[in-house]
């Protein structure tokens, strides 16, 4: 069980990148411009792996994972996620072999991108945590 | 429905409500004969082995859609949102052949009888008639 609150979070480390920041105004509700191209796509795919690791194992139930994705797209209803898709990048992030063709990079990266904000707040990560997974996203 | 089932065509079910309706409670009575006490993961293996068998694309929106569709039946209400009603009905008449086939011997024809004459009389029971409830009509006098 993760504890309450870690007393040996190191803090320091803040996201240095666009995609990062982006990553981070969207998980603490904080307004941003949304940052474009290839090395945005990768943090942003690297850190939704991360968070999705840290929230479900790979023999989590389905049910349970599209709890969450429902609650996601409930949370923000005009943005229209597409559940499906949702469901099995995270199925994919946690090693599955699932159906994932045809998803385009816009439609990965808006669900990386939610799906990412919504897992944060279901671990209610601090923002000192959250600020060390994007880090690591943009350290690889 | 028979004969769409048989042929895997919808034409002979055409659009009007009533045959499509018994379509989905026949899909609905194969998909839980066969899934119910399964993971759920087993039917994205299952819905991949029907594609690949079909010489169908395997990895993309058709397998999420199928793989949706079954998991509907099965209770999770929301997952196939957005599937256009042909793409259901095309997906749910491959999947009863293909389930029909697979869990029981004997003809088609035989086959496909009891199953549709299960979700006959499954409709009949659980769906309003069209003239009201019968504890609501009238007595006659």
């Amino acid at each position: 069980m993760m504890a309450t609150h870690r007393a040996d979070a190191p803090g320091g480390r803040h996201p240095a990148t666009p995609g990062g920041r982006y990553l981070r105004a969207t998980a603490i509700n904080d307004r941003a411009d949304e940052p474009h191209g290839d090395a945005v796509r990768d943090v942003c795919s690297r850190a939704f792996a991360s968070v999705v690791q840290l929230r479900f194992r790979p023999d989590t139930p389905l049910l349970a994972i599209a709890c969450s994705v429902r609650a996601a797209a409930h949370r923000h209803p005009a943005l229209a996620v597409r559940v499906r898709e949702a469901e099995m990048l995270i199925r994919e992030a946690l090693g599955e072999q699932v159906p994932t063709g045809g998803i385009t990079p816009d439609q990965a990266v808006a669900v990386h991108v939610l799906l990412f904000a919504s897992l944060v707040d279901e671990l209610a990560l601090t923002d000192d945590e959250l600020d060390e997974l994007i880090a690591d996203a943009e350290a690889v | 429905m028979l004969t769409s089932l048989r042929d895997e065509n919808r034409a002979a079910i055409g659009a009007l409500p009533a045959p499509i309706r018994l379509l989905r409670e026949v899909f609905a009575v194969a998909v839980r004969r066969c899934f119910t006490d399964r993971d759920p993961r087993e039917i994205t293996e299952y819905v991949r082995e029907l594609l690949i068998r079909r010489r169908l694309p395997f990895d993309g929106g058709h397998a999420r859609e199928a793989e949706a569709l079954i998991r509907t039946a099965l209770g999770e209400l929301e997952l196939a949102a957005g599937i256009p009603d042909d793409r259901r009905i095309a997906i749910m008449i491959v999947v009863v052949g293909d389930l029909a086939r697979a869990e029981a011997t004997g003809s088609d024809v035989t086959l496909f009888e009891g199953l549709v004459e299960h979700a006959e009389r499954r409709v009949a029971r659980f769906d309003p008639q069209p003239n009201g409830r019968p504890w609501r009509r009238k007595r006659p006098r």
